[in-house]
């Protein structure tokens, strides 16, 4: 699909943000597709991953094709979802002597619980003087180790299935190194399970998926196979340039007006129906699925990923159990109250806009007393997080928000 | 990609010194004087002003020198930025040209400038020598002369840091206005480089985020390419340096300040590949990075191609100011497919993501 741009027009990677190849996937979406008719409205298609609903943000693309269907922003921001109580476990032991904390960036501002006196993210346990460290590879905290053995390195083990292999490889290059003094917090979250707790919500109002390219990337299309045939709903793996979302948007457009159930790849270019087989391997022989909290969703069987008995020795909580509230919190299995964990500040409604239910500008808190600065949830953390791009990116131009 | 060798990460500083700042350098006794001596006293062209509590220049002298000028113009910046040496400059560097650029704004010729430096405990004299060398070239290279200056050492207290304070004085030549008051709808705006590249090299080397960008730092002077516009008295409305905020906070105070509606190409914005690359997968935007040898200016729509002539072949157009004046200024985006979204300020520190 040449768009009519030719060879010295694009300049390699250009061509997926180009403004001929944009127009004429808009207008095509705005004149082709007539709206659908599933309940009377307008199709309603969620993007799983923040990095897509940034761009969808970003480039106008949610404007432009207002009159033909709605977006809604799914829970792929790993930062968002990650549980309460794992970010207090972090905050704890980055103030325990003797230990380092290791995470990616922005997981330095989340909030934790807040149920406490003490710091209430990792950024604030910083200011105080606790030892955290941000990196932008996991690999960085191996040295860290291996130059500091009287220091315990915890590294804050946070992502989906994305992020998940490079953390294995940290494990066995560890584990290889004979470094003792490297420990995981562990918070991973699988993207399956959660897709299939919102398409089991009777109302959940959504016609089409489109999927995290990146996160099939590694693990392939097959989950999304059982997925969409399991609730006949069309599901397109989907890439993150403008033109990838509309390429999406269109298959998946035309699978709603077909009523097919079913995937589609519309990101062939780095997606594989197996995925990358090195990096599922290596995830697999470290990691298992187990329970995990979803912050403001609650807990999803099989929807996390834990360190396998093998490599136990490399967890945190076996050091630090009495520390560590995450462990008893998933025992207890505290019950989701309106969609926010019931031990959450209520008035954040994280949760409902994670499930795209409430639109981040619809919520009363929005830029007044929830701002990147001063985030009341996680949402408005990240930079993928639904909140925060609606914040900064602030769609609608001159009738904006 | 799998990093093997973690050797490969360096730090340009110069390592093979022994010799480092104590609080002795800073007590006033034989070693305060010693370390002026010998790495301070080099920068000042007067040495008649060393040694006196303050530096005086006979009016008359300025007058005959500063001929058509007609104002005074004062700017004065602190620097603190971390790490020291980056690619393509150095605090030294900064301190001078972030102070200069500062007046050359205003339509100012620099003329003196001030330098306070605190030092902390163990900095290596080398990494001294270094920035002031820097500072002695930068200053040299727009005829700077250093009048006055102090020196403190403090406690370890951040690690091994150089802080600088730099006031400069220039003066104005008749005729020369450049404020905000001053821009009007249908005033173009343009740009004298590429944005956000300073901000991504200094984030590129802090922890946490490092990578090689093969760039290097904007961080210059711009006062020799305001001289030749003031030089063929192209017209001007308005400057304004990017820094820190970037091009984003410049272009919204200014909004707001004239209750103006800037319009913006989103196609328009030269972007260097390595920061649009390093933005994107680190989920951080252009627009909010700092520049430190870059200015976005508002000229009259008839002076732009002329302007864009002086700047040179990184300048670039990106802009209109519309007709209306609304309630506060506005600034828009616009992508060529026609959608179009604001730019807000962006609050706090950019942090980078996960996935």
């Amino acid at each position: 699909m040449g768009f009519g741009i030719s060879a010295d027009e694009c300049q390699s990677g250009e061509y997926f943000r180009h403004p001929k190849a944009v127009s004429t996937l808009l207008a095509e979406l705005r004149e082709g597709f007539a709206p659908s008719s599933t309940q009377g409205k307008w199709a309603r298609i969620m993007e799983v991953c923040g990095g897509q609903t940034r761009t969808i943000l970003k480039y106008g693309l949610e404007d432009q094709l207002i009159d033909r269907l709605q977006f809604l922003h799914g829970p792929g921001c790993p930062v968002c979802v990650t549980d309460a109580a794992k970010v207090d476990d972090a905050i704890t032991l980055s103030l325990e002597p003797g230990v380092a904390v290791f995470t990616y960036g922005d997981m330095m501002r989340v909030p934790g619980s807040q149920l406490g006196k003490g710091p209430v993210s990792l950024g604030e346990a910083k200011a105080l003087g606790a030892s955290v460290y941000s990196v932008s590879s996991s690999l960085e905290v191996l040295q860290f180790a291996s130059e500091h053995p009287d220091l315990l390195a915890v590294f804050f083990a946070v992502g989906f299935e994305t992020t998940a292999p490079s953390h294995a490889l940290l494990v066995q290059h560890a584990r290889k190194q004979g470094l003792k003094n490297l420990r995981l917090l562990v918070s991973h979250v699988r993207v399956p399970p959660v897709l299939r707790f919102l398409l089991e919500a009777p109302d959940h109002g959504i016609d089409g998926l489109l999927a995290p390219g990146h996160v099939c990337a590694i693990m392939g299309t097959e989950e999304y196979v059982e997925v969409a045939q399991e609730f006949q709903i069309p599901i397109v793996i989907t890439g993150f340039e403008p033109v990838d979302l509309l390429l999406g948007v269109r298959e998946v457009l035309q699978m709603i007006g077909a009523q097919a159930a079913g995937v589609r790849n519309a990101y062939g270019r780095v997606v594989r129906p197996n995925g990358n087989p090195a990096a599922r391997e290596l995830m697999e022989t470290v990691f298992a699925p187990c329970l995990a909290n979803w912050r403001g969703l609650g807990s999803i069987p099989g929807s996390g990923l834990a360190l396998r008995r093998e490599y136990a020795d490399f967890s945190i909580e076996n050091d630090f159990s009495e520390l560590c509230r995450s462990s008893s919190a998933l025992s207890r299995s505290a019950p989701v109250v309106g969609g926010l964990h019931q031990e959450e500040e209520t008035s954040c409604q994280a949760g409902k806009v994670l499930l795209g239910r409430l639109s981040p500008v619809d919520c009363p808190m929005f830029g007044k007393e929830c701002l990147p600065e001063s985030p009341r949830g996680a949402p408005m953390v990240s930079s993928e997080g639904a909140c925060a791009a609606y914040y900064i990116l602030n769609p609608g131009g001159i009738n904006g928000h | 990609m799998v990093i093997e060798d973690l050797s490969q990460f360096s730090c340009p500083m110069p390592h093979e010194c022994n010799e480092r700042v104590t609080l002795a350098h800073g007590g006033g006794g034989r070693l305060s004087a010693e370390l002026i001596e010998r790495y301070i006293r080099p920068l000042y062209a007067r040495m008649d002003f060393c040694g006196l509590d303050a530096a005086t220049v006979p009016l008359r002298a300025l007058e005959k020198r500063e001929i058509d000028m007609v104002s005074m113009a004062m700017s004065t910046d602190s620097y603190v930025v971390d790490p020291l040496f980056f690619p393509g400059g150095n605090i030294g560097k900064l301190a001078v040209c972030g102070t200069a650029n500062d007046l050359a704004m205003v339509g100012a010729r620099p003329r003196y400038i001030s330098l306070s430096l605190i030092l902390s405990e163990g900095l290596p004299l080398k990494v001294l020598e270094s920035a002031l060398d820097s500072i002695s070239q930068s200053c040299k290279r727009i005829g700077l002369e250093i009048l006055a200056g102090d020196t403190k050492v403090i406690e370890r207290a951040h690690g091994e840091r150089l802080f600088i304070n730099t006031t400069g004085i220039g003066f104005v030549r008749k005729g020369v206005e450049l404020a905000p008051h001053l821009i009007r709808s249908g005033d173009a705006i343009l740009v004298s480089g590429d944005i956000g590249r300073h901000g991504a090299v200094i984030m590129s080397r802090r922890e946490g985020s490092w990578a090689d960008l093969g760039l290097e730092s904007d961080c210059d002077h711009l006062y020799p390419k305001i001289k030749m516009l003031l030089d063929n008295r192209t017209p001007l409305h308005c400057l304004r340096d990017l820094t820190r905020g970037g091009l984003a906070s410049a272009l919204v105070e200014l909004a707001s300040r004239t209750k103006l509606d800037f319009e913006i190409e989103n196609e328009a914005l030269p972007i260097l590949p390595q920061v649009s690359a390093y933005c994107e997968v680190l989920g951080l935007e252009a627009l909010h990075l700092a520049n430190e040898g870059c200015c976005v200016l508002f000229v009259p729509e008839s002076s732009a191609r002329e302007t864009l002539g002086s700047l040179g072949p990184s300048a670039r157009r990106i802009g209109t100011v519309l007709g209306r004046r609304s309630e506060n200024g506005f600034v828009k985006l616009r992508y060529p497919w026609g959608a179009e979204r604001r730019i807000v300020m962006f609050s706090g520190e950019q942090l980078p993501r996960i996935c």
